[in-house]
């Protein structure tokens, strides 16, 4: 035998093989696609069912959740519009503070902007995602003791449908995370808090709202640890005039945070519509931009390897591995102009991605501008008064040691007991 | 004694108001806030802080020592000129004058938030559309958001998902007069209740009364509605 046909009934060579085997992945892969199961299926809101005492029920804060623009990854920088993101931290805590209101399982839930010292459970958030398809965000809820509740982030993936208007869904595409994180917040109170603890933070709130307009008064009462943890160390009494003044000041302040809700009311009303518009068709842009990149992604790699193995086999003196090697690199060289075209395709969706959000940008901007206006200067106004209260309250305090002996004092009482249950 | 002769105390502050009942999945609305009453000039010879109507919820302008005038401030100086025959005033005489002060400003807040407030229920008319249907503080606003919320996203319109409507009783538990924490804030989209016949139409209601008569509208249980509403006469001095 020759050593030609000894060689023609070998296995074959290695130069042989790379290129067919790309050619062959290269046909499977062109053909496949990344599936996510996605679900229009929204976690319930969990309501309380029993009745709460009065007492008991405690008041939430919600801050302006933060934009998060620092945090954008960096494939996501082009999809993220600055302004809808400011115009999104005040609708996510609006939409928030609505939820838990409706789970009745909390007294009062409003959107503050401002110190949260003197509430009860104070809750803030990041925004680390938001476009039409994946909602991520950031949430930490805390209560006025200082000990964190929840510290975690929460993500939501929609599909499709949940923007069908045919479908008739009368909710907020994302309410499925607002749910979870309403939920968990309920949670950690039922499990964790007994009566007592949800008396002292009550008690203890209302001090540290008193420390804000007389702290020569209050202080006394409250404890800090090495942490900064609050305790309450005695309590005033509760016909305490000075606490029935600052009673008077709290009622005022309600009907701040309330008429700051008004804002943020018609706030939400002016763009929900745009903004609804913008996800629908946004979630459709991204959707695309986002299969064109990975696809462009894809053909690059196989392209590039496709050339790799082809030069290498089209240095084989074998006739059939140098005509797989030309396969390798013709389809290689296909691949990657296909990735080019794939490209630039995408950067068309991310233009049309861009009109849009310029459009909503332009559409809410006004009434963006509008709300911290007014936010503003009525915050500023109610600071103004608030200074002169505490100016006042410091004068009566003042008064009311001059020549006071101390056995005359009120007395104080202690912190309240089980027994009062 | 300069100023003026003193009359009688700060008329009692108006008791909260009951809170509602609500529908499943709300604690119901908390009793609206007791204003203080209407600002009383200082008077008589009540001990320092004390507080004229002691029921729970309720605030009255606090009693003050006799003498400390109507709070006609000279200059900037708010105890100027006010010391018995021209002396220093006493520490008890000192806080009259502080609270009067105190007073007079909740008066000038009030009417502050008050006119943002209506400024912004204003805005809110105009633009017209309903705002995103919910719980909020109301009883039945979350199953009135749902209702009220058709229409595809086309419309733009939202609501949150309320609490689910079955088995899930929510009731509030609150005690007439309870003491307030909360502003009359309440969802746009609650629905309002007409007064009755012999209400009038409240053009020259103060703030105190506005707030019964705001409260009253908005209260869907009829028998609290119409306790509210007796307040509201008591307060105006109406006969029913």
């Amino acid at each position: 035998m020759s050593t030609q046909n000894t060689q023609s009934r070998s296995v074959w060579p290695w130069q042989l093989v790379l290129p067919a085997a790309t050619l062959a992945l290269l046909a499977l892969l062109s053909g496949c696609s990344t599936q996510t199961v996605k679900t229009t299926t929204v976690a319930p809101l969990v309501a309380e069912s029993v009745s709460i005492p009065e007492e008991e029920l405690l008041d939430v804060a919600i801050g302006i959740f933060q934009p998060g623009l620092d945090e954008v990854p960096n494939n996501r920088e082009e999809l993220t519009f600055a302004d809808v993101r400011m115009a999104e931290t005040q609708f996510a805590a609006y939409h928030l503070a609505q939820t838990m209101q409706s789970s009745g399982a909390w007294g009062v839930v409003r959107v503050n902007p401002n110190d949260h010292s003197g509430i009860d459970v104070s809750v803030g958030g990041t925004i680390l995602q938001s476009d039409g398809e994946t909602m991520i965000v950031k949430v930490t809820a805390r209560d006025v003791t200082g000990k964190v509740w929840i510290d975690k982030e929460y993500e939501e993936v929609v599909s499709k449908f949940s923007y069908d208007p045919r479908l008739k869904r009368a909710e907020d595409p994302f309410q499925g995370l607002y749910n979870r994180i309403a939920n968990d917040i309920l949670n950690y109170r039922k499990q964790n808090l007994d009566r007592q603890q949800l008396l002292t933070i009550r008690t203890l709130s209302r001090i540290q709202f008193a420390r804000r307009f007389a702290p020569q008064a209050f202080d006394q009462y409250v404890t800090t640890d090495r942490q900064g943890g609050l305790a309450l160390a005695r309590l005033p009494a509760e016909q305490d005039p000075m606490l029935q003044r600052i009673d008077g000041i709290r009622d005022r302040d309600y009907q701040y945070v309330d008429a700051l809700q008004d804002y943020y009311d018609n706030f939400v009303r002016q763009m929900q519509g745009p903004y609804m518009d913008f996800r629908r068709e946004s979630y459709e842009e991204v959707m695309k931009f986002d299969k064109l990149q990975a696809k462009a992604r894809r053909n690059m790699v196989l392209g590039v390897a496709a050339i790799v193995g082809g030069l290498a086999a089209s240095q084989s003196s074998n006739n059939a591995v140098q005509f797989s090697a030309y396969g390798g690199l013709f389809g290689g060289g296909f691949l990657i102009k296909d990735a080019f075209a794939k490209r630039d395709e995408a950067q068309l969706q991310l233009e049309a991605l861009a009109e849009l959000g310029d459009s909503l940008e332009s559409e809410i901007a006004p009434h963006t501008i509008e709300l911290d206006e007014r936010v503003v200067t009525l915050t500023g106004s109610v600071q103004e008064q608030y200074a002169q209260w505490r100016e006042i309250l410091a004068e009566i305090y003042a008064a009311e040691m001059e020549g006071t002996p101390a056995a005359a004092l009120p007395a104080a009482t202690p912190p309240p007991t089980s027994a009062g249950q | 004694m300069p100023g003026s002769t003193a009359s009688s105390s700060g008329s009692p502050g108006q008791p909260g108001s009951a809170g509602s009942t609500s529908a499943p999945g709300s604690q119901g609305q908390r009793g609206a806030s007791g204003l203080p009453g209407a600002n009383g000039l200082p008077s008589g010879s009540g001990a320092p802080g004390s507080q004229t109507v002691g029921a729970a919820g309720q605030r009255g302008t606090p009693g003050a020592a006799g003498g400390a005038g109507t709070g006609t401030f000279s200059g900037n100086d708010p105890f100027g000129g006010l010391g018995r025959n021209g002396g220093v005033l006493t520490a008890a005489e000192r806080r009259a004058v502080l609270d009067a002060k105190l007073e007079e400003s909740y008066g000038t807040f009030d009417g502050m938030i008050i006119a943002e407030r209506q400024k912004a229920e204003k805005d809110a008319n105009e633009a017209g559309s309903q705002v995103m249907g919910t719980g909020g503080a109301g009883g039945a606003g979350g199953e009135a958001g749902q209702e009220g919320a058709e229409g595809s996203f086309g419309e733009g319109t939202i609501s949150v998902a309320s609490a689910p409507t079955s088995g899930a009783g929510g009731n509030g538990n609150m005690p007439g007069g309870a003491a307030a924490r909360q502003g009359d804030y309440s969802n746009q989209n609650q629905p309002t209740f007409a007064p009755p016949a012999d209400i009038p139409s409240g053009d020259d209601d103060d703030v105190v009364a506005r707030q019964l008569r705001e409260a009253a509208m908005r209260e869907p249980d009829p028998a609290l509605r119409e306790k509210l509403w007796d307040e509201y006469r008591k307060y105006t001095g109406l006969t029913k």
